[in-house]
């Protein structure tokens, strides 16, 4: 019953805040993201506590009932207080569970809310209008990127960690040595992003040939059947722009065991990102088991452009970082 | 259809009201030489023209797709316009993405005339189905589809056909660009008319089904090709058995270079009825669809942008229009201009 009620009240609390999310202030948000992840702390510290109290608790008793008198009251006090303490680390377990769940949200709105204020100043920095300190622009800019990947879960598909290479900062570091080493660190991330940009842009030009392939075939049937009517058998499926031939969603489900493991890949790529994941264009459920709502190949080229977007956002942070040691 | 239209405008304001709108304006115009062998009084060959006009808007979020599409397209055979023929076409759907299946809504209407000096020949063809495509076991998506749709065929006589249909269909990759499709196909459907003389008492009715298998092969790479297969039993108040027909199209395309492509497409049906005695003199009441018949089309097209494509068409064609009995055919080569926003 609890349970159900923590979940509800989770549910309520998603609902109340994903609505107004965007209206509220990006600051608030950020205060609420990091108090958030003080009261993981916290519930965690408590946690940890509990347990100990709890092992210390279960090796009393293995001690008491190894013990040639045991002293059978003993026991049974604390048996029955380890019990309630085992209920105390549900309880708190529970607790913990609904803080990551919040944080999780918090990160997908903050990231969403990063998004918007980088497009924004890079639309603003694209318009002749802007009249102010450019430069100051740009360090807006890159201090939002950086921002927007410090969420990034730890979960490794690229040989360097995200959250590194934002904590680099090669001007601080005293040591030449020390800063080599960085700097090649650095480089290296460079070269390899550079290198999966080079095989992501192979492929979108493979997806849109492809696509325009469909396109223009499913173009032909339709003129072709249109001059000779409509029945039953030729309009089975309902028209659509996209489902005449092979672009339809149990098409792509086949063709998606072709593409399983890159949408995967591309997957875990976003969440170590943790790029926006839900765009206005495309459903991507992304979770560590790249699981996805990648229903066409339209939908999974998508993705691949968003990728793709991604890394050069993180090749511009580099780039930057690099530079900014000569 | 007026009562029809009245259908689609409705869904138009409603689509009309949704955000990211993208309206789809698109019209060609083609011309070429025909030459024809059917039964009607055409000459055999002549000039062909033809005009279409598209209307389409489509929304598309996360999860849901809706269109709209409205479509005309006027034909001119001859010189002196001794054939005319004109299509209207309106087609709604929309589509709605689940976890593990989607499912969609789609309705098409059209309306074709053909006119020429002897006669005057209508077919009104409405079609409302639903489909749902699992892919719960993504390994074997399959996909269900249920109908219903009505033709009604007006000459000096008048058939009214209304059909109930259901289909289902699994699909396996055979290979990473392979892909086996399999399913079967069921219609139940009903015919009432009347013959051009009267000479039959009116309210006798033709019924029967149409069943059986149906498979497809699909290659998706640096070329398309698109094979269909269908079986199919029928069985009527005025066919024996077995009655049987077997359809097959074949559709295949290539991406030339970035501008130049071509596209093949061939129908080959073959129909195989036993009637009964005196189903003659009940004609009004067979079976007729169109699109059942032997065609072949050859298009190759150069693309000067996004919105425009020159383009050469050729292909025999074979219409039957009515009660198996009364046909037009013959092969056309046209040149046309193609235009979209």
């Amino acid at each position: 019953m609890k349970k159900l009620f923590e979940i509800l009240s989770l549910s309520v609390f998603l609902f109340l805040f994903a609505v107004p999310a965007h209206a509220q202030n990006l600051t608030k948000i950020e205060n609420k993201y990091l108090n958030a992840q003080n009261d993981l702390k916290q519930e965690s510290f408590v946690l940890d506590s509990l347990k100990n109290i709890l092992e210390l608790r279960v090796n009393k008793i293995d001690y008491e009932k190894n013990k040639t008198n045991p002293d059978k009251d003993l026991i049974v006090k604390l048996m029955s207080g380890s019990a309630s303490i085992s209920n105390e680390i549900e309880n708190q377990q529970n607790k913990i569970d609904l803080t990551q769940k919040k944080i999780e949200e918090f990160r997908k709105v903050l990231n969403q809310l990063y998004s918007e204020k980088i497009d924004s100043l890079q639309e603003l920095e694209r318009s002749g209008d802007f009249k102010g300190n450019r430069n100051s622009l740009k360090a807006s800019i890159l201090s939002f990127t950086e921002k927007k990947l410090s969420v990034a879960p730890k979960i490794s598909i690229l040989s360097f960690h995200p959250g590194k290479i934002l904590e680099i900062d090669l001007n601080k570091i005293k040591d030449p040595a020390e800063r080599k080493m960085y700097g090649d660190y650095l480089q290296s991330a460079l070269t390899e992003v550079d290198t999966r940009l080079k095989g992501i842009n192979e492929s979108i030009n493979e997806a849109d040939k492809i696509i325009t392939l469909q396109k223009k075939t499913n173009k032909f049937i339709e003129e072709s059947d249109f001059e000779y009517g409509v029945t039953p058998q030729n309009n089975i499926s309902p028209s659509t722009p996209d489902a005449v031939v092979n672009t339809s969603p149990a098409y792509f489900s086949n063709t998606k065991a072709a593409y399983a493991q890159n949408i995967n890949e591309y997957s875990l790529l976003l969440n170590q990102l943790n790029f926006k994941p839900i765009t206005s264009k495309i459903n991507l459920d992304v979770s560590i088991k790249g699981k996805s709502s990648v229903h066409n190949l339209s939908d999974y080229n998508e993705l691949q452009k968003e990728v793709k977007k991604r890394l050069l956002e993180y090749k511009l942070i580099l780039t930057h970082k690099l530079n900014a040691d000569k | 259809m007026i009562n029809r239209i009245s259908i689609f405008i409705p869904a138009f304001l409603i689509l009309s009201s949704f955000i990211y709108a993208q309206i789809k304006i698109g019209g060609s115009v083609e011309s070429g030489y025909y030459r024809a062998e059917g039964t009607q009084s055409v000459e055999q060959s002549d000039l062909f023209t033809g005009l279409d006009g598209q209307l389409g808007y489509n929304y598309k979020n996360d999860r849901r797709r809706a269109s709209i599409k409205l479509r005309i397209r006027p034909e001119f055979y001859g010189l002196n316009n001794q054939l005319n023929t004109l299509k209207l076409r309106g087609d709604v759907s929309y589509f709605q993405d689940e976890r593990s299946f989607t499912w969609g809504i789609g309705l098409s209407d059209q309306k074709y005339n053909i006119k020429s000096s002897t006669f005057n020949l209508t077919y009104n063809t409405f079609i409302l189905s639903g489909n749902v495509e699992s892919y719960l076991n993504e390994n074997l998506p399959i996909s269900f589809t249920l109908g219903y749709g009505y033709q009604d065929i007006g000459y000096s006589g008048q058939q009214n056909l209304d059909l109930f249909f259901g289909d289902i269909r699994l699909f396996q990759m055979l290979s990473e660009n392979l892909k086996f499709g399999y399913g079967m196909y069921l219609e139940k459907f009903s015919i009432t008319g009347r013959s051009f003389d009267f000479t039959v008492v009116p309210g006798e009715e033709n019924s029967g089904w149409r069943f059986g298998p149906e498979i497809s092969l699909n290659y998706l790479g640096d070329e398309v090709i698109n094979l269909e297969y269908r079986f199919l039993f029928h069985n009527s108040k005025y066919t024996d058995s077995p009655s049987i027909e077997h359809w097959i199209r074949l559709v295949a395309g290539k991406l030339i270079t970035s501008h130049f492509s071509t596209f093949i497409l061939i129908d080959y049906y073959i129909r195989n009825f036993k009637y009964v005695p005196d189903a003659d003199k009940y004609s009004y009441l067979l079976y007729t669809t169109m699109n059942f018949d032997n065609r072949i089309f050859l298009k190759l097209s150069y693309e000067i942008n996004n919105n425009v494509e020159l383009y050469f068409r050729s292909g025999y064609f074979k219409e039957n229009l009515y009660s198996n009995k009364y046909n037009f055919d013959g092969w056309n080569a046209l040149f046309g201009i193609d235009l979209s926003n």
